[in-house]
C-alpha cells in the first residue's frame, strides 16, 4: 500500500482549513463597525479616500476578497500592514514567527522534561508522598495561570536573586524564565497523562513477565512500560502545541518577547485586517501541521494503529 | 517501526530543534549599552514621517529628522531648526522662511528650500495618504490638491510652497494661521530626502537605506524590540547634542516597562500604571504634569436622524446638559478618583496657552443642578429615562465612568448603565450617534485654541455631540481668519463662551503627562504637549 496516499490527502485537507479560515476571518473583520483607520480623529472624507484607495479597500468587498484569495495562494502574499506601515505581512512574520517558534520549543521542551520525569517519579512510586506531592504540584500549575507563574518567576528570579535577565531575547539565558512560565502547565498535563498511562500499563500480564525475568524496575519502566504509555501523551501535544501558541501572547508581553504573539491581539483590536489575517493562517498552518505530525507519530509508537486516520 | 529508528528520529528532530534556536539566538546578539534608553510604548506606526501618527512614531521623528523649526523642550514654542529665521506678511499671509548654510543630511547633502517643497507638496499628495495633510490645508491650494484625485497635475501646481532660492522657503496661506511656525515643527512636515526615496521606495525607512537631516541617524531597527539610534555626525547643531546612542524599546506591557525602568535598564517611561500611582507617588523620579488635554462627558444632543424617534432624548435640552455639569465635582473627580494629578477642568480649552485666556465654566453646585433637572420636567430624577453611560474600554476610563455615573444617581436621582465598546466601536457609535452619554478626550496637536475649538464646528467630524451653533461657527471662523492675536483670541474665547453655556459636553479634568525619568537623566522638562526631543536630553554619567 501507498503510504504517502493518505499523507497528501491530509496536507490538501490543511489547505481546504486554511481557506474556510480565511473566509470567516474575512467575513468577521468586515462586519465589525470600526475600521483600520480610526484612532480617536475623524478623517476628512478626501483623505479617507486616500488612505482607502492605497490599500485597495474602497473596492467592493467580493473584488478585495478574491484579490486576497489570489494574493495568499498564488503568490504568498500576505499583503500590507495598516497600522504598522513600513511593514509587509510576509516581512511581520518573518521577524517574529522564529521568535515564537524558539520560545515554543523550549517551553514544550520543557514542559516534555519536567512532566515526563515527574509522571514517571509519581508512578513508580505510586501511593507514596512523593506520588502525592509531585500530583499536588502539578494540580497547582493546571490551575494557576501562566502569567501569575510568569510574575511569580519575575519577582524572585529578577528582582530578588538576580539570575535571570527581565526582557529581550538575546541568548539563551532571555529564555528561561518565558519557557518555564510558558511551559509550566503543560508539564503538569503531562505528568498527569503520563502517570496515568504508566500505571494502566504497569498493571498488565507482559509487564509483569517482564518483571518476573528478573529486569530491574527501572529497565521496567523505561524499556518496556514508557512507550505505550507516551500514547496518551503525544495525543496531548496537538492540542499542547495550540495552547503553548496563544499562551505566548501573554508572555510575550511580560518578557517583551518580540513574537506574534502581540501582533496577534493588537492586529485583532486595531482592525489591520491583513495583518490578523495572516496571523491566523499562520496558526491554523502550525496547529494543523502539528496534529497531523501528532498523528504520524502515534502510529509510529503504536503499530496498531494506521497513521491514515 | 523499530526502536532504533525511532530514536534516531527524535534525536535528529532534537538537534534540528536546537540548530535553529541557535540560529535564531545568534540574530539577536546583545549590544553593549546605550548612552540613554527608554521604553516608547509601542511600535511606531511608521518611520516615514509624512505617514506616521502617534506619539511612539512623533518620538522617533523629532531625532531623525528636523523640521523648518523645532519646538522648544520646556515651552514648547517654535525654535529655529533648518530654518535660522522667518518673517511674516503684515497680513499673515506669506511667510518666508531662510535656512541655515550648514544643514546637512547625514549623507553629507545639503538641506535646502527645494527639499522642503518636496517634502512638503509630498505631505499633502493624495497618493501619499498622510492623514496629517490637513494641518497644512491652511496653505493656498493645499486643500484643493490633497482632495483631488491622485495624478492630477493642475492641483498641484497651484500650491502655496515656493523655493525661491535653495535657501529661502516661500508659503502662501489662504487664512492666516500664526501658530504656523510651531505647527512646522510638527514631525509631519520633516524634511524627506528626494534621491534615498525614488532610490530605494516604500525601503527608504529601513536602517540601510535612510537618509535623514536630524540630531540622529537610525542604526538598527527591530520589529516590536527595539531601534536603536546613533548620533548624527552631519547635523549642524550636533555640538548641542549629548547622547552618542539611544535605544528605544518598542514591545512590552506597562508592567514590563516599569520593571524595566525600575532595574535601570531604560531612563524613561511614559504612563507608568494607573493603578501603582499612589505608592509611586512622591518618588523624585516621577514627573508629573499638565497636557494639552482635556476629559469630557458628551451628550447626544441629536433629535434628527440618529436617535430612535420613538424616544424623546432628554439631552437635547440644554438645562439638562448643565444639570449633569453642575451635579459633577470636577475637583473631587480629579482629585479622589483620577488621582493622578489630575485638576479640574474649568474650560474646555486646556489652561497654559499662550496668548489665550480660556472662558470660564460655571462652579459645580448641586442645588442649581437639582433645580434645573426640576424645570426641565424631572424633579428629583422622576420620569427621566435611563440612559447608557458609553465608554471605550480601558480599566481607568471604566473607574472614571463608575463614579461619574455614581455622583449623577446620588445628586439628581438619575439612573444609568455603563456600557463599554472596543475603541474602535467607540467611535464609530459615538460618530454616528448611538449613544445617549459617552466619555470623550481631546488632546490638541499644537498650541493653540483652534485645535480645540474646531471640533465642535457643526460640520466637524469630531463633534460627534449633533450640537450645531450657526453663532459658534461664525466666531470660530472669524477667529481663525483674523491676522491680530489679541482680536483672535477675543473671537476664539467668545466661541469657547457660547459652548460652555450650551454645554454639548461636559468637562471634568485636565488630563496630565506622566512620566518616571532616572534621576541621572538632565534636560528633561515637563510641558503641555509631553514632547521631549532626543536632541537636548543629557545624561550626568555617560560612562554607566
Amino acid at each position: 500500500m501507498n503510504g504517502l496516499r493518505p499523507l497528501l490527502l491530509r496536507l490538501l485537507g490543511i489547505i481546504g482549513i486554511v481557506l474556510v479560515v480565511v473566509s470567516v476571518c474575512f467575513a468577521l473583520m468586515h462586519a465589525v463597525p470600526g475600521g483600520p483607520f480610526d484612532d480617536g480623529r475623524d478623517i476628512d472624507p478626501a483623505t479617507r479616500e486616500n488612505l482607502l484607495s492605497r490599500y485597495n479597500l474602497n473596492a467592493p468587498l467580493s473584488e478585495q476578497y478574491v484579490r486576497y484569495l489570489d494574493d495568499v495562494f498564488l503568490h504568498f502574499d500576505l499583503g500590507p500592514s495598516l497600522k504598522l506601515r513600513d511593514y509587509s505581512v510576509n516581512e511581520i512574520l518573518e521577524e517574529s514567527l522564529p521568535v515564537s517558534m524558539v520560545l515554543g520549543l523550549f517551553a514544550m521542551g520543557f514542559a516534555l522534561l519536567v512532566g515526563l520525569s515527574a509522571g514517571a517519579i509519581a508512578a513508580s512510586r505510586r501511593g507514596t508522598w512523593l506520588d502525592t506531592f509531585v500530583m499536588g504540584a502539578a494540580t497547582f500549575g493546571l490551575s494557576v495561570p501562566n502569567f501569575v507563574i510568569a510574575g511569580l518567576l519575575v519577582l524572585l528570579f529578577v528582582f530578588q536573586w538576580q539570575l535571570f535577565p527581565l526582557v529581550g531575547l538575546q541568548s539563551a539565558k532571555h529564555l528561561v524564565l518565558p519557557s518555564i512560565a510558558l511551559g509550566l502547565p503543560f508539564a503538569a498535563s503531562i505528568a498527569r497523562l503520563f502517570r496515568t498511562g504508566l500505571l494502566e500499563v504497569l498493571g498488565e500480564d507482559w509487564i509483569r513477565t517482564a518483571r518476573s525475568k528478573g529486569l530491574s524496575p527501572r529497565a521496567v519502566l523505561w524499556r518496556h512500560a514508557a512507550q505505550p504509555a507516551l500514547l496518551p501523551v503525544v495525543s496531548f501535544l496537538g492540542p499542547a502545541l495550540a495552547g503553548i501558541l496563544s499562551g505566548s501572547l501573554v508572555i510575550e508581553q511580560i518578557f517583551a518577547i518580540p513574537g506574534m504573539g502581540s501582533h496577534f491581539v493588537d492586529s485583532a483590536l486595531n482592525a489591520d485586517y491583513y495583518l490578523a489575517s495572516g496571523v491566523v493562517i499562520i496558526y491554523t498552518v502550525l496547529v494543523s501541521t502539528a496534529n497531523l505530525g501528532v498523528d504520524v507519530l502515534y502510529g509510529l509508537l503504536d503499530p496498531r494503529i494506521e497513521a491514515d486516520t | 517501526m523499530s526502536r532504533d529508528r525511532l530514536k534516531a528520529l527524535l534525536a535528529s528532530s532534537l538537534l534540528l530543534a536546537l540548530l535553529f534556536a541557535a540560529l535564531v539566538l545568534s540574530n539577536r546578539t546583545a549590544h553593549s549599552r546605550s548612552d540613554f534608553a527608554f521604553c516608547n510604548q509601542s511600535e511606531p506606526s511608521s518611520l516615514d514621517p509624512a505617514i506616521s501618527t502617534g506619539s511612539p512614531a512623533a518620538r522617533l521623528a523629532r531625532a531623525l529628522f528636523e523640521g523648518l523649526t523645532r519646538l522648544d523642550p520646556s515651552t514648547n514654542q517654535a525654535l529655529p531648526g533648518v530654518a535660522e529665521r522667518w518673517t511674516t506678511s503684515p497680513d499673515g499671509l506669506t511667510w518666508d522662511f531662510y535656512l541655515r548654510d550648514d544643514a546637512r543630511w547625514s549623507n553629507g547633502d545639503e538641506v535646502t528650500a527645494t527639499d522642503f517643497e518636496y517634502s512638503l507638496r509630498r505631505v499633502l499628495d493624495p497618493s501619499t495618504a498622510s492623514r496629517n495633510a490637513y494641518l497644512l490645508w491652511c496653505l493656498d491650494g493645499a486643500e484643493a490638491w490633497t482632495s483631488s484625485p491622485p495624478g492630477d497635475a493642475s492641483a498641484a501646481s497651484a500650491l502655496g510652497i515656493e523655493a525661491i532660492s535653495p535657501r529661502h522657503l516661500r508659503l502662501r496661506l489662504q487664512r492666516p494661521a500664526p501658530y504656523l511656525d510651531s505647527l512646522l515643527a510638527y514631525p509631519t512636515f520633516s524634511p524627506v530626502h528626494r534621491a534615498c526615496i525614488e532610490q530605494h521606495g516604500a525601503r527608504w525607512i529601513k536602517p540601510e537605506n535612510m537618509v535623514s537631516n536630524g540630531p540622529f541617524t537610525l542604526a538598527e531597527r527591530r520589529l516590536r524590540d527595539r531601534i536603536r539610534l546613533e548620533k548624527s555626525e552631519t547635523y549642524w547643531g550636533r555640538d548641542d547634542v549629548s547622547l552618542q546612542s539611544v535605544v528605544a524599546y518598542a514591545a512590552g506591557g506597562i508592567t514590563t516597562q516599569l520593571n524595566m525602568f525600575l532595574l535601570g535598564e531604560v531612563d524613561w517611561i511614559i504612563k507608568p500604571p494607573p493603578g501603582l500611582y499612589s505608592s509611586l507617588e512622591g518618588r523624585q523620579d516621577l514627573v508629573v504634569g499638565e497636557q494639552f488635554g482635556s476629559t469630557f462627558m458628551r451628550f447626544n444632543t441629536w433629535g434628527g436622524p440618529f436617535a430612535d424617534p420613538k424616544q424623546e432624548t432628554p439631552f437635547s435640552d440644554i438645562r439638562v446638559r448643565e444639570a449633569l455639569t453642575l451635579a459633577l465635582d470636577r475637583e473631587d473627580l480629579a482629585k479622589h478618583v483620577m488621582r493622578g494629578g489630575q485638576q479640574a477642568l474649568n474650560s474646555f480649552v486646556p489652561a497654559g496657552i499662550p496668548d489665550y485666556k480660556p472662558a470660564m465654566l460655571a462652579k459645580p453646585d448641586a442645588d442649581r443642578a437639582k433645580a434645573l433637572l426640576a424645570e426641565a420636567g424631572y424633579p428629583e430624577g422622576e420620569g427621566f429615562p435611563r440612559f447608557a453611560l458609553l465608554y471605550p474600554h480601558n480599566e481607568t476610563t471604566r473607574d472614571f465612568c463608575e463614579a461619574v455615573a455614581t455622583r449623577w444617581r446620588r445628586t439628581l436621582g438619575i439612573q444609568c448603565e455603563l456600557v463599554n465598546q472596543v475603541f474602535g466601536v467607540y467611535l464609530d457609535s459615538t460618530s454616528s450617534g448611538l449613544y445617549d452619554v459617552a466619555w470623550g478626550a481631546w488632546i490638541g496637536d499644537y498650541l493653540d485654541p483652534s485645535s480645540f475649538l474646531e471640533i465642535f464646528l457643526s460640520n466637524s467630524g469630531n463633534n460627534r455631540t449633533g450640537w450645531a451653533n450657526p453663532q459658534y461657527d461664525s466666531l470660530v471662523q472669524e477667529a481663525s481668519g483674523s491676522p491680530n492675536i489679541e482680536d483672535r483670541a477675543k473671537l476664539f474665547r467668545q466661541a469657547e463662551e457660547i459652548l460652555l453655556e450650551e454645554l454639548p459636553i461636559a468637562p471634568v479634568y485636565q488630563r496630565v503627562n506622566i512620566n518616571l525619568v532616572a534621576p541621572r537623566v538632565e534636560g528633561f522638562h515637563d510641558n503641555l504637549l509631553d514632547a521631549h526631543p532626543l536632541r537636548d536630553i543629557k545624561v550626568k554619567d555617560t560612562a554607566g
